[in-house]
């Protein structure tokens, strides 16, 4: 029996005083350890007897306090119930009952045995934020303190001359941007760590080395003099750097989360749990704080974007999707999704200008970020940003080439050039669900934002299963595709007991604990090459502490889950046990990608299905989605005659409740819907989608 | 509360835990656990952390006990860092030896001065969660049967997530929240009426360091008062013959061997270094802090107008020397001096102690001769804070005066830990560490015991002593500016000066309120007075 956590359950200890109620217990005189009635100070010269015998028939004298044998729980004792009353009568019981040794052997045991804990759950950690006026405040605080310990290890290509590693490049790139005209940026001696990310990260770059300069004297230090530091390893510079990340990722990517969760989820308990497990999603803690990269910004960047596709700021959405791509390539992974979510929406509204408008705002940002680099220097750019001139794949990566390399061996097999025709067919076959889920032509039904995060997440597994030249650390990408699908969740848990973390949504929970543990897994041929061994045990343990429960018995998710944890274990044993034979050196690398491709395939799966069990829920039915219901919106807010027959009509409470929150557009009232109760209740039993609210906890 | 307390009624309390259905609720409740992983996954990911000297010294006397016979324990001088700590830590340190030997024969060669290898980083501090986990089953058995247990159990949770233990013993390396478990199970004890084996207790907790006789007087008292007197004022011989019997055969254990091979003398002089100064190098925020401090102040204005000084003195200015503190201005303090000032103090509290022997009365007490110790004493380190800190927590919630004592000596003891740590990195987290500590401990015991200042004089010192408080802000705001800019060398002293001056002035403070508190209150009835 796994103990039932955060639990919003704490039965703590009633006090029993204040709320009127009086406990007759019997056989009370046990219940307390009588020593808390001598009052005197004196007297309870306990090695002469039992501790549970009343002190006062031990030496006090003819002072007042003679303390009395107390029959029942006096006032003073609070005890939180019935049966905790009998377990704290048990805690004097064994040097009671062993009243045949010996005094000193009596009080020796007394001294050392430990009384059985009381029924009370008194602070969690959820419960630890409570002094908080904001548990926002308290969740952030525990993140960057746990990304700051984090910092302390190593990082990539430590103390490894003579390349080091990315935290080299990062330093690099300082240094590059600092000292070298823009022209030279993408130019200057490339075989020493050239940049390679668009120009944002450039920038970026050049802002925290001017901070690194004018505020912590990097200058002096010679943190960023051209050529010379290469290869700098001055421990303050580290400290500096993991800084800058630190900053970075508390500017950009945890405000994204809060907001996003705050989206999702209404009921504040429930929010401010998935603020937690998200804000430590250990995959993106080992890279970023371990390994060293700036992943969040880009991810950041990304959720910001769904925020405001979410809240229907489609603009600044655009905006904040165009600063992701300029920071980091990557995010391309998601622009099939979110580009034809753009265009369906334009194309289902029949709205032009709004289509000019993402055109014109994707556009003019694209050209502000990428104008110190036109004409000129643009095609370097964009040879440097996408280097197919590099392999298939460099070390072992989880995806479908590097998996069935092990049988066919593709390199030998077809030439590069092919190969990149290949992957690119295959990468579009995939990605297509995600783009053709908005596109496919419905009758006149809207495109919900609600599908974006699993149209994310499809299309990003695609990129990172099938494309040409992907690392391991890309995992993070689908993954926050999984942090976004957060099930909207709009209700304060009804039974306390059954809410625990699953904020989640009962499948989505098991698949999200799943994929976070592999997709760590999956990198840890590179964790522990960068000496972040502890880091990788530690971080891993404590969030599963926090965020994993078991899922039911019979479930498809938690038989799979049965089977890749073992394998993920048996794995982690053989290789601290078993010397690598010296035929196979790439032995544990290649298993790990043999257990990790198959679940980030099925993870694919999994997502395709949901997104179109969700597109069928929110538009094929007429309700709970989007932009639509705003064409056909009736006075309670129902889109179509079928709903009504399906729903009852929505309790005025709730839209009363909600409607203050939100700009009254037509959008927002379909979101609304979305996120009340009623809409996870329908999705629950409509489309078998579970989606947290009631439909997860009932 | 209402609407909580029918929340909580209709939610089913766990069974009681019976002998057939084990669970991992049978050892500790939820939120237990909880503290317990979230406090050790922390502290496990600062393993790479800052490691102070006091790492190597304690690797070295895991390769003093392992190698050498224990005549030559306390003779060899291979390292500098010579065993310096009593015979138990070192029988510790032997039983530390045998894993460490298993792990890594390297850890354990005498010759291996600095060893710094993943191997003993990992097994040291790994020792040092273990070994705390002393404190934890203490604080644990505490909060178990304790009155309010709930008050308890944030007091409990404060204690064994305090800022202190983790600068102290998980960055900077000691094992101090292993030893300050048996002083919290000693304490444990008293409460529970078991003073005999409280007594016991302390004995072998002095016998591990002893740096604890500051708070030896205490609990001579007590013991004798409570234990050996019953309360008419005759003595119980057996009690008395008890107690003595017990104490002596702890130090026979500890100190029997030693004696045996008439090693005394030089383990005293280990022990007893007397060849160092008045303050350590950072001074520690005591009152000859204050004392220097003024002199410094003193020596500026001398040296306008020109008046006779002392020579000595002003080269002595402390540029973190160790050596002797020589005064420019005022007379000289003499080890006499700063031991009957202590001995005085702690004899006003010894004698109120005697008139009222209570549980309560004595963890003030015992707090009180740590602090006079602390505040008085010779060459004091910054690290004794722990020892007004941690008895003071168990009073934090008796009432507001308490409690907003406890408030100020934490957060200017923990304030003055923080030189502790100069490495940036480290710095940082400790600060946000205590930070949050803070806030969650402040919200926690202050709705709970909050009294408005009753009169206008306390209005006034409420607003002051919040105006102290925030002054950490500001203080903590120059530092990093301060570090950022670095300005000239001659002005390096001036970051730690400031920081002693305005942590001792909060903590000479604290002890007045609490000399004061002790003194004079005997009407109010806190939950401690129960006991």
């Amino acid at each position: 029996m796994r103990h039932g956590f955060p639990s919003a359950v704490s039965p703590a200890p009633i006090d029993i005083t204040s709320a009127g109620i009086t406990v007759h217990a019997p056989k009370a005189r046990r219940s307390l350890p009588q020593w808390l009635y001598s009052e005197d100070g004196y007297g309870s010269d306990s090695s002469d007897q039992p501790p549970s015998r009343p002190p006062s028939t031990g030496s006090v004298g003819s002072v007042g306090s003679v303390a009395t044998p107390i029959t029942g729980p006096g006032p003073r004792a609070r005890f939180a119930s019935f049966s905790s009353l009998v377990t704290a009568g048990s805690t004097t019981q064994p040097a009671a009952s062993s009243s045949a040794s010996s005094p000193a052997r009596r009080l020796i045991k007394y001294a050392f045995t430990f009384p059985a804990p009381t029924v009370s759950a008194y602070p969690t950690l959820s419960k630890l934020s409570r002094p908080f006026q904001n548990p926002t405040t308290f969740t952030i605080a525990i993140a960057i303190l746990v990304r700051l310990a984090l910092s302390l290890g190593s990082h990539s290509g430590m103390a490894t001359p003579p390349m080091f590693g990315d935290f080299e490049a990062q330093r690099h790139w300082m240094e590059l941007t600092l000292r070298l005209p823009v022209s030279q940026w993408y130019n200057y001696e490339l075989e020493w760590w050239g940049l390679d990310y668009p120009p944002l990260t450039a920038y970026v770059s050049l802002f925290w080395g001017w901070v690194g300069e004018l505020v912590f004297s990097g200058k002096e230090r010679g943190w960023f003099a051209l050529d010379a530091s290469r290869g700098n390893e001055d421990p303050s510079l580290k400290v500096f750097m993991r800084w800058t990340v630190v900053l970075s990722d508390a500017l950009v990517y945890i405000p994204a989360l809060v907001w996003w969760t705050s989206l999702r989820i209404r009921s504040k308990r429930s929010r401010s749990t998935a603020l937690l497990v998200t804000i430590l999603q250990p995959s993106l803690l080992l890279v970023d704080f371990g390994h060293f990269q700036y992943n969040s910004v880009m991810l950041g960047f990304t959720l910001l974007s769904l925020c405001c596709f979410q809240t229907s700021r489609d603009g600044l959405g655009c905006l904040f999707f165009v600063l992701a791509l300029s920071f980091k390539q990557m995010a391309l992974y998601y622009a099939p999704a979110i580009g034809s979510y753009l265009l369906a929406k334009c194309i289902y509204t029949r709205s032009f200008p709004s289509f000019v408008k993402f055109g014109a705002v994707t556009t003019m940002a694209f050209l502000i970020i990428f104008l110190p680099f036109i004409p000129s220097s643009l095609q370097q750019v964009i040879h440097r940003i996408f280097p197919l001139a590099r392999g298939l794949f460099e070390d072992k990566v989880a995806n479908f080439w590097c998996a069935t390399d092990v049988v066919v061996k593709w390199r030998r097999r077809i030439s590069r050039d092919g190969l990149v025709l290949l992957s690119t067919g295959l990468t579009v076959l995939f990605f297509a669900p995600s783009a053709l889920v908005f596109l496919w032509p419905r009758k006149d039904s809207p495109v919900s934002p609600r599908v974006l995060p699993f149209a994310l997440l499809t299309s990003s597994l695609a990129f990172f299963l099938f494309s040409f030249q992907v690392h391991e650390k890309t995992i993070l990408v689908p993954m926050l595709a999984l942090i976004a699908a957060i099930p909207p969740v709009s209700t304060a848990p009804t039974d306390a007991s059954k809410f625990d973390w699953n904020v989640f949504g009962e499948d989505t929970h098991g698949v999200f604990i799943l994929a976070n543990n592999v997709a760590c897994f999956s990198m840890w041929p590179l964790l522990k090459r960068d000496g972040l061994g502890l880091q990788y045990f530690t971080v891993i343990a404590f969030w599963n502490y926090l965020a994993y429960r078991p899922s039911s018995g019979r479930s498809l998710i938690g038989a799979v889950s049965k089977v890749v944890y073992t394998a993920i274990i048996v794995l982690h044993l053989l290789e601290a046990v078993v010397a690598v034979p010296a035929r196979y050196p790439d032995l544990w690398p290649v298993l790990n990608v043999l257990v990790s491709t198959p679940v980030f395939a099925a993870l694919w799966l999994w997502s395709a299905a949901k997104m179109y069990m969700e597109s069928w829920a929110g538009g094929g039915f007429g309700f709970g989605g989007g932009e639509g219901s705003a064409t056909t919106e009736t006075t309670d807010g129902l889109a179509s005659p079928a709903t009504t027959i399906l729903l009852p009509p929505m309790s005025s409470r709730t839209r009363a409740d909600s409607r203050p929150r939100h700009r009254k557009t037509s959008t927002r009232e379909g979101l609304l819907r979305a996120r009340s109760p009623l809409a996870g209740f329908s999705q629950g039993s409509l489309a078998g989608v579970a989606a947290g609210g009631l439909g997860g906890a009932s | 509360m209402t609407s909580n307390a029918t929340v909580e009624r209709t939610e089913q309390p766990a069974e009681p835990s019976s002998a057939t259905s084990w669970s991992w609720n049978t050892l500790l409740q939820p939120s237990e656990w909880d503290v317990l992983v979230y406090s050790t996954a922390f502290k496990l990911l600062l393993f790479p952390a800052y490691r102070s000297t006091d790492f190597e010294v304690h690797r070295n006397w895991l390769a003093i006990t392992h190698t050498l016979p224990i005549s030559k324990w306390y003779y060899d001088t291979t390292s500098e860092w010579t065993l310096d700590y009593p015979p138990f830590f070192a029988y510790f340190e032997k039983l530390l030896s045998i894993p460490a030997a298993l792990i890594d024969p390297a850890i354990v060669d005498l010759n291996n001065l600095n060893y710094n290898a993943w191997s003993v980083i990992a097994y040291q501090r790994t020792t040092v969660i273990i070994t705390e986990l002393v404190l934890g089953a203490a604080l644990l058995r505490l909060t178990r049967d304790a009155i309010d247990g709930r008050m308890q159990k944030i007091i409990s949770i404060s204690l064994f997530l305090h800022p202190g233990f983790l600068i102290v013993d998980h960055i900077h390396f000691q094992y101090n929240g292993f030893m300050f478990g048996i002083l919290v199970w000693s304490i444990l004890m008293a409460r529970n009426g078991h003073k005999l084996m409280s007594g016991v207790l302390f004995a072998v907790l002095l016998n591990f360091k002893h740096i604890y006789m500051y708070l030896a007087p205490a609990y001579f008292i007590y013991l004798l008062r409570s234990y050996c007197f019953d309360s008419t004022g005759r003595l119980q011989i057996k009690h008395f013959l008890n107690l003595a019997n017990s104490v002596i055969l702890t130090f026979l254990l500890s100190f029997g061997p030693f004696a045996l091979m008439g090693q005394i003398p030089q383990v005293l002089s280990r022990l007893f270094p007397f060849t160092r100064g008045l303050n350590h190098a950072y001074w520690a925020p005591n009152t000859w802090a204050l004392v220097t401090a003024l002199d410094r102040v003193f020596l500026y204005f001398a040296k306008k107008t020109g008046a006779q000084v002392n020579t000595a003195g002003v080269a002595s200015t402390s540029r973190g020397l160790v050596g002797d503190t020589v005064f420019a201005v005022l007379p000289n303090v003499e080890p006499i001096h700063t031991f009957t000032v202590t001995v005085a103090l702690q004899s006003i509290i010894l004698f109120k102690l005697w008139r009222n022997p209570s549980y309560k009365s004595f963890v003030t007490a015992l707090t009180l001769c740590g602090y006079a110790s602390y505040l008085f004493g010779w060459h004091v380190h910054e690290k004794a804070v722990l020892l007004v800190l941690v008895p003071l927590s168990l009073l934090a919630a008796e009432r507001q005066a308490y409690f907003r004592t406890y408030m100020i000596c934490s957060i200017a003891g923990i304030f003055s830990l923080f030189p502790l740590l100069f490495t940036p990195a480290e710095s940082v987290i400790a600060v946000l560490y205590s930070g949050l500590w803070l806030v969650i401990v402040y919200q926690s015991i202050s709705k709970r015991v909050y009294e408005l200042p009753g009169t206008f004089a306390l209005a006034i010192l409420d607003i002051v002593e919040r105006l102290y408080l925030a002054g950490f802000i500001l203080l903590q705001a120059f530092l990093t500016v301060w570090h950022l800019a670095k300005p000239q060398e001659q002005y390096a002293f001036l970051p730690l000066m400031l920081t002693s001056v305005y942590c001792a002035v909060g903590m000479v403070w604290g002890f007045v309120r609490l000399m004061y508190i002790y003194l004079n209150d005997t009407t109010y009835k806190g939950q401690l007075n129960e006991i």
